[in-house]
């Protein structure tokens, strides 16, 4: 009999939020620690049982054969780790942040934390489900909080752009659906080991398994936002309290990343090889149209998001690859731009806090007023670069080194051009992350900003936090690496 | 029997009603009307256990035209929702309509309504269903010009009464064609009937079903036949508008359901003239609910898309399909009677229905609030909520049948539904309250019980779908199963 361990981590939350939002009226913005220690309990649970494979099936909907089932395994870990990481961390700092941005309304503590809950617990229940329908479900329920939340405390026309995020998202949802719903047709089942086997030993027409992964794949390329499908991302990141931001981009996005990887690629293998180039270049162009972009950026917060958008085009990229090596480095890509960029949208929240300013043609030599904070926003801008010793440049070698592989072993020119033009794309990245940092905390302060002070201590120490953890795992990446290449290995049977 | 309760309980309210108004009493009659609808659940349960072990129960009612009860699965399937959202609704009024005048006679049509909607779906023959389809109707015109001091609701009520009894008479006209061709009245008898070849190959049957179709599509409001639900759900009293878009609408579904499957020979038929008006009610209900303004008249738009969806559901004809179609009718009506409800709460907090007069009100009445998002999010489809459930159930069902393209305009139409649904949330719920709105306060506590049970049951349907999904299968083998159903009735 197996304990229920992970349904605690993601239900906990759920059955909580109530609570929360109740005791919010009481202690008020002190609720965030309430909401802190639950997602401590989530983390730890999860934390309990990374050290194997571990599955938990309750059954559900006998009748139509749906389960609610939990598993991690080495390619959830990293995803869920990640989530319940940065959810906790962002937790605490949230309390400041909100504390700046709701002030004395005391009521509204509350239901920020309850839908921080519900948010939370979605993405963790997206990344664990073992069922197309459990998994739709929480991809969905992430959806609802964040939208709301991004609605009610978001900055600018933040209705309008939690409503066009809302509908972007969506409709991408519903287009998995419909591939959900085929795909039980032509199978039978909705557990996604049933599927995969099945799918894998039937010959299904090429035709009709294009159309499904092609839906497929619109439903989590919307959530990924790569071009042409990316249209609500500046705006939604930009607008978004800052602590949603720093979870949106860095844990939520990726989750369509996941579900490409754990559903489509595992589902449609024939598809990804067949379209492995077009893919490659789409994925190319995203980090090109990203890269450029945020250089053109002088709100801090919009060059961050179309940082990530860029990011999420190495994600696809590796992904293109369809081999061990590529695949891999896009999940531990993730990780790494996890931690970098829930660092950089931090610290674009501190500067909210401490200058009331967005725009960085405004700031400027704000090292020597907050140097800790300088330092974190290089640690950041450097993982994302992928400086050896921080868990980007692993990640990205492995995405780069999968492609090139991949290249070879088709014998395509064509990727292989595709592969270094992406390799020169990473320029871009360097380019707008120390010009950024220049402009920023260098050269000299204008006069608006001489009484600037550093970020406080509870703000700081989950920058901190996740800046130790992206050398943690540059330097020493085995017990995730291992797990994760053998994951991808056996069950998506890539070399 | 359900009815007899129902049946005893018209009678008595007007009477309890004069001697508590006599006596002075307060609310008596609110209280009784509640508790003769409770009371029906008790017959109405041991109905159900009758019925999962003979499979059909009949009764014999003696008159003219050997009328007889009929009922099956299916009948029980759709007396369920009306019972639920016919109590919360008389719950409901006691506060909503405390300050009306001519009570007596509002919870003498309301339990007659709900008497005539079960009597429908419980029907064995066209006699019997015409007859409470009358019922029905009549209690409704009167209670949708209840208040009959403003214009609106005396036109919305003039407009549905001259479209519903043109539909009635259509339908007449159809049922008489069909029992010259049968010569029987009876739905096993006419089922029985259509196996004959010459009889269901005669022409005049296609004429008999397309005026059938007409008169149960007026009711169901399905495109281009939905003319006066815009006007009379808004212009109801609120309670009111939730049974009539909540269940009472249904009973035009029902009866789709029913002789869809009686004149078995003409699917194809059937089958096409459903699916074309069933997009055709999806696209003009959820395009033209983009554009309300008023609360109530959204509402009304959305419920005319959600027949949309649930004959189209129909139209397909699988086992799945059907059963997808019966879950959403119980779905609905939760939906849509928790939304009217809300709506009705807020103006009877504000006096207004305009959205932008109540543009942030949810922040002021937070559990009426509260309560209206659960109904929003549940009706625009959102995993976890009951109507998640249905709809994928009917999606499915299509893309079973290969319909692809059909598959694909319905998910648009839940694309299109959801963004207004989203704004309207987000305009009660976020906006910041106007000045004019401080002084509203939380609905009172009866209104508030109405919501909760059907709030509570889309939450518990949507979470825990597994009985409701397997009801509704079993109600959909049943309803397929025509040829069970002429035996029980007919015998061997």
């Amino acid at each position: 009999m197996s304990l229920p361990i992970l349904i605690q981590a993601v239900l906990t939350p759920i059955v909580l939020a109530p609570i929360v939002y109740l005791a919010g009226r009481r202690l008020s913005h002190h609720v965030g620690w309430l909401a802190f220690a639950i997602l401590i309990h989530s983390t730890a649970m999860i934390l309990m049982v990374a050290g194997s494979e571990y599955l938990e099936v309750y059954s559900w909907v006998p009748r139509m054969g749906w389960d609610i089932g939990f598993k991690l395994d080495g390619l959830s870990l990293p995803f869920a780790l990640n989530i319940a990481v940065l959810s906790t961390v962002i937790a605490v700092y949230s309390i400041p942040y909100m504390e700046h941005r709701i002030g004395d309304r005391p009521g509204e503590y509350g239901s920020y934390y309850a839908l921080y809950l519900l948010y939370a617990a979605g993405m963790l229940g997206a990344v664990l489900a073992t069922d197309l329908v459990e998994f739709y479900i929480f991809y969905e329920l992430m959806l609802i909080p964040s939208y709301l939340l991004i609605a009610r405390w978001g900055y600018g026309e933040r209705e309008r752009i939690a409503f066009m995020y809302f509908l972007w998202t969506h409709i991408g949802a519903l287009a998995l659906l419909a591939s959900i719903v085929a795909v039980y047709w032509v199978t039978g089942a909705t557990s996604i080991e049933v599927v995969k086997t099945i799918l894998r030993n039937t010959r299904i027409p090429f035709q009709l398994e294009a159309g499904m992964a092609t839906a497929m794949l619109v439903g989590f390329l919307v959530k990924m936002a790569v071009l042409g499908l990316h249209v609500w991302l500046p705006h939604a990141h930009a607008e978004a309290p800052t602590p949603i931001s720093a979870l949106l981009s860095p844990a939520m996005i990726g989750i369509g990343g996941y579900g490409v990887i754990r559903i489509a690629l595992s589902f449609f293998p024939r598809f990804f090889t067949a379209y492995s180039l077009p893919i490659a270049l789409w994925a190319f162009l995203t980090m090109l149209y990203g890269g450029l972009m945020a250089l053109s950026q002088d709100d801090i917060k919009r060059l961050l998001a179309y940082s990530s958008i860029s990011q999420m085009g190495y994600l696809l990229f590796g992904i293109s690859s369809v081999n061990m090596l590529g695949v891999s480095g896009s999940i531990l890509h993730y990780l790494s731009h996890g931690l970098g960029k829930g660092i950089l949208f931090m610290i674009a929240g501190i500067l909210i806090m401490q200058t009331e300013l967005r725009s960085i043609s405004r700031m400027g030599g704000l090292a020597s007023k907050m140097p800790l904070t300088a330092l974190s926003t290089l640690i950041g801008f450097l993982t994302l670069i992928g400086l050896p010793t921080t868990s980007g440049f692993i990640s990205e070698w492995m995405i780069f080194g999968g492609v090139i592989r991949s290249s070879l072993a088709s014998g395509s020119m064509d990727k292989l051009i595709v592969a270094i033009l992406g390799l020169l794309a990473t320029m871009l990245t360097a380019g707008y992350g120390l010009w950024t940092v220049r402009r920023v905390f260098f050269g000299s302060i204008p006069k608006h900003l001489e009484e600037v002070r550093e970020g406080s201590v509870i703000a700081l120490t989950p920058i901190i936090a996740l800046a130790i953890l992206t050398f943690v795992i540059g330097v020493y990446p085995a017990p995730i690496l291992d797990r994760l290449t053998q994951t991808v290995m056996l069950s998506l049977n890539l070399g | 029997m359900v009815i007899w309760t129902l049946a005893f309980g018209c009678c008595t309210i007007p009477i309890v009603g004069w001697v508590s108004d006599r006596l002075g009493l307060r609310y008596v009659r609110e209280w009784y009307s509640s508790l003769v609808i409770a009371l029906a659940f008790i017959p109405y349960i041991l109905l159900i256990r009758l019925v999962a072990r003979v499979g059909v129960v009949v009764y014999p009612i003696p008159s003219l035209f050997h009328s007889i009860l009929t009922v099956d699965m299916v009948s029980v399937f759709f007396i369920l929702p009306i019972l639920i959202v016919g109590f919360a609704s008389s719950i409901y009024s006691t506060s909503y309509m405390s300050h009306d005048t001519g009570l007596n006679s509002y919870y003498t049509l309301l339990s007659a309504m709900i008497l005539g909607m079960i009597g429908v779906v419980s029907a064995g023959d066209f006699f019997t269903f015409f007859l409470f389809w009358e019922v029905m109707s009549i209690s409704s015109y009167a209670l949708v010009a209840f208040r009959k001091d403003r214009w609106e609701p005396v036109e919305a009520g003039f407009k549905y009464l001259v479209m519903s009894s043109a539909g009635s008479a259509l339908m007449l006209s159809g049922i008489a064609i069909v029992y010259g061709i049968a010569g029987t009245l009876n739905f096993a008898g006419i089922a029985l009937a259509m196996r004959t070849p010459v009889l269901a190959s005669d022409p005049w049957l296609i004429l008999a079903i397309s005026l059938i179709i007409v008169g149960l599509g007026i009711k169901a409001a399905i495109a281009p036949m939905h003319t006066w639900l815009p006007d009379a759900h808004p212009a109801a009293p609120s309670p009111i508008s939730s049974l009539l878009s909540g269940v009472m609408i249904k009973t035009g579904v029902y009866g789709l359901l029913r002789f869809y499957i009686l004149f078995q020979t003409l699917h194809a038929y059937w089958s096409l003239i459903l699916s074309i008006l069933a997009f055709l009610t999806m696209f003009i209900g959820n395009l033209t609910a983009m554009f309300q303004t008023d609360i109530k008249r959204l509402l009304a738009y959305s419920s005319i898309a959600q027949i949309g969806y649930i004959t189209f559901a129909l139209s397909i004809g699988t086992i799945q399909s059907i059963s997808a179609a019966l879950l959403h009718v119980f779905n609905h009506a939760m939906m849509k009677g928790l939304l009217f409800m809300a709506a009705g709460a807020f103006y009877h907090a504000t006096g207004s229905r305009d959205i932008s007069v109540l543009e942030g009100v949810g922040r002021r009445m937070k559990l009426t609030g509260v309560i209206l998002s659960i109904g929003l999010l549940a009706i625009a489809g959102m995993p976890g909520l009951n109507g998640f459930v249905s709809e994928l159930l009917i999606v499915s069902a299509a893309i079973q049948q290969e319909l692809y393209l059909q598959a694909a305009l319905t998910i648009i139409n839940f694309v299109i539904s959801v963004a207004y649904y989203l704004r309207l949330l987000q305009r009660i719920m976020l906006k910041e309250p106007r000045s004019d709105l401080s002084r509203v306060e939380e609905a009172p506590a009866t209104m508030i019980a109405g919501m909760v049970i059907l709030a509570s049951l889309c939450v518990f349907v949507g979470v825990y779908p597994s009985m409701f999904i397997s009801i509704s299968e079993l109600a959909g083998r049943v309803a397929l199963d025509i040829g069970s159903y002429i035996t029980s009735i007919l015998g061997g």
